[in-house]
């Protein structure tokens, strides 16, 4: 599903930061995995390599078969509506558009029925537990709800990945089990492939395998042999 | 076309759901930039205006014809011929002969006082033909305007006259002679008469407030000329060509005569309204580049406060394009709103009350001379400040890169 080569990410300035060095490994189909790491390890950067929000230095990228570093910008914007899907730490919502259309935006800019995808938002929000919620603007709702309709919205347009950084890194205890529950769910009973950043060590109980990164190298890789 | 909708549906929430004192208050100035650059050009078009008309309407006409200088003939003759020529030309509505005069004219105010004498120009005119070319006849402000060709009084002017309240009366007048009284007229030809002073008017502009008026009869006797004229004055239709043209039909009537229109007349004088479009030009440039980098400046501070947003838009996988076409439509939406309610103050509000209280200059009382084309250019013009400014803001913070924008770095 995902082939990373050698990437490397160089941050220019008057000291330039290493943060990848040349960092090579694969993820499979369905496959839920972590990427572990102290701060400033480099597991935010590899992940932000990885879900096209930032380019590389050096190093390739496949995704499902496509070289995607060698996309056009706009190419790579209408990969990322159409096979990828992003959480991220913060409850990164559109605050003007309540959580049923802040679910289906990515889907209504990829065209198609209207009815069909707000439809389909509504599925999701329910998958999410939020069926309750969906005329809730961002403001009036908890934390724990902004970042599950922030998933719903990551969701809509059936990815191909998941990538969630740091997703229960603002969250309390009860609402991180919640996320974390979800995304076990979604892997397991749809197949869904999540590649995860965390820093907690407890959370590495719900996924596949573990790659854990040190001073922007991969430093070990542990597959988890038993999954709750 | 998604794209567009998108763009649509982002910037109608964001209208709906932004914060509406921020929104108000934009559509508040552009409403007022849209009423400056209206404001200034009409009322600067209404001085122009307001000129123009005092000219043709009581001065010139729009056409005067004059004996050509190379001739050396001070006179036109066979005038009535000519004049009768010149009114069937299609787009002549009235003409009008003129003998120019010129002399001094003295006033006793007091019968032990010595005399106020003051130079003049002085028109003999026939008072029906002038009434159809030249208006001063509805200006009277005491007595009465000439009655045929018998008429034996004479007209003033209120410049000329003094004391009736004219901006141009710190020049030397007569010192307050009212109709009925008498007043003796030196012609330059060394003749002499005395004449009741028939009426008084005021069209309120400088140069024909100065001006005397007598019967043609009159002037002929003084002159020993009899169907002759210095000059014939020209009311033409404008609905029927430009002036250019309507010169140029009346001067193949009257090929040997030298036919001007009114701007060449006046001169210098006559430039003023070319002057006033060249200013209009100039303020509502600046007018529009003041709008543009208003709209520029609140469309970035909204850019920059939602580049964030706009960050997780682009990470989700919103185009750039379609972020910057969200901000180009509010900021359209601004541009609109401020142009549908800067044309209701104008139209419904400061038209009305220049009706009321017009400007009183010494030209005469200006108002606004809005018109659709006007209005049309400064919405177009303001719509296009829109455009620009909407679209350079929104492209700069939509370009930037994904994580330094959700970062804020």
């Amino acid at each position: 599903m995902i082939e990373a080569e050698n990437l490397k990410k160089v941050y220019p300035g008057k000291v330039p930061t290493e943060a990848l060095k040349g960092v090579s490994f694969a993820i499979d189909s369905g496959e839920f995995m972590a990427i572990m790491g102290r701060s400033g390890s480099g597991k935010s950067t590899l992940l932000h390599q990885l879900g096209l929000i930032d380019t590389p230095t050096d190093g390739n990228i496949v995704i499902d078969g496509v070289e995607v570093l060698s996309l056009s910008e706009s190419k790579k914007t209408l990969f990322r509506l159409e096979h990828l899907g992003y959480v991220f730490q913060e409850y990164a919502l559109i605050v003007e558009l309540n959580a049923l259309q802040n679910v289906y935006l990515p889907a209504f800019a990829l065209g198609g029925n209207q009815n069909g995808y707000k439809k389909r938002a509504q599925e999701v929000l329910e998958i999410v537990g939020l069926g309750d919620r969906l005329d809730h603007y961002p403001h009036e709702l908890s934390g724990g709800e902004q970042q599950r309709v922030a998933v719903a919205r990551a969701l809509i347009n059936k990815p191909k990945i998941l990538f969630a950084d740091e997703p229960t890194a603002n969250l309390d205890s009860v609402s991180a089990k919640v996320v974390l529950e979800l995304f076990r769910q979604l892997n397991k009973e749809l197949g869904q492939t999540i590649v995860m950043v965390t820093h907690e060590p407890e959370d590495v109980k719900y996924v596949d395998r573990v790659i854990w990164l040190r001073d922007g190298l991969i430093e070990k890789v542990e597959n988890q042999a038993v999954r709750n | 076309m998604q794209n567009l909708k998108v763009a649509l549906f982002l910037a109608f929430k964001s209208i709906t759901k932004g914060q509406k004192s921020t929104i108000a208050l934009m559509i508040f100035l552009l409403s007022l930039s849209f009423v400056n650059l209206v404001f200034f050009a009409s009322i600067l078009n209404g001085f122009g205006e307001a000129t123009q008309k005092q000219i043709t309407n009581n001065l010139t006409s729009n056409i005067v014809v004059d004996p050509q200088e190379e001739q050396k003939e001070a006179f036109i003759a066979n005038a009535k011929e000519v004049q009768r020529k010149i009114e069937r030309v299609p787009s002549v509505v009235a003409a009008t002969r003129r003998h120019k005069l010129a002399g001094t004219i003295s006033y006793e105010k007091e019968k032990s006082a010595k005399p106020i004498i003051v130079s003049a120009q002085i028109a003999g005119v026939d008072p029906e033909e002038e009434k159809r070319a030249i208006d001063i006849y509805k200006y009277m402000v005491q007595g009465r305007y000439l009655e045929g060709l018998g008429d034996d009084g004479i007209i003033l002017g209120a410049n000329l006259a003094g004391g009736y309240g004219s901006s141009g009366e710190e020049f030397a007048n007569l010192g307050g002679v009212k109709a009925g009284e008498k007043v003796r007229v030196t012609f330059s030809n060394g003749i002499a008469r005395t004449y009741r002073v028939k009426g008084i008017f005021k069209v309120k502009f400088g140069f024909t407030d100065r001006l005397a008026f007598v019967s043609s009869k009159e002037a002929e006797s003084i002159l020993s000329a009899q169907n002759n004229a210095s000059q014939i004055l020209v009311k033409t239709d404008s609905s029927r060509g430009t002036e250019d043209e309507l010169v140029k039909n009346v001067q193949a009537a009257v090929p040997d005569l030298k036919v001007r229109k009114w701007t060449e007349v006046m001169g210098d004088f006559a430039n003023i309204t070319k002057t006033l479009d060249t200013v209009v030009l100039i303020v509502n440039t600046i007018a529009l580049v003041v709008a543009a980098i208003t709209i520029f400046i609140l469309i970035y501070i909204n850019a920059i406060n939602k580049r964030r947003q706009i960050g997780i838009l682009k990470a989700i996988g919103i185009g750039q394009n379609v972020v910057i076409k969200s901000y180009i439509i509010q900021a359209l939406f601004y541009a609109l709103s401020g142009i549908a309610i800067g044309s209701v103050l104008i139209l419904y509000v400061v038209a009305p009350y220049f009706v009321s209280h017009p400007l009183k200059l010494p030209l005469g009382d200006v108002g606004l001379a809005l018109d659709i084309k006007l209005i049309t250019y400064s919405a177009l013009g303001l719509f296009a400040a829109g455009l620009v400014g909407g679209f350079v803001p929104s492209w700069r913070v939509a370009r930037q890169n994904i994580l330094k924008a959700i970062w804020g770095a």
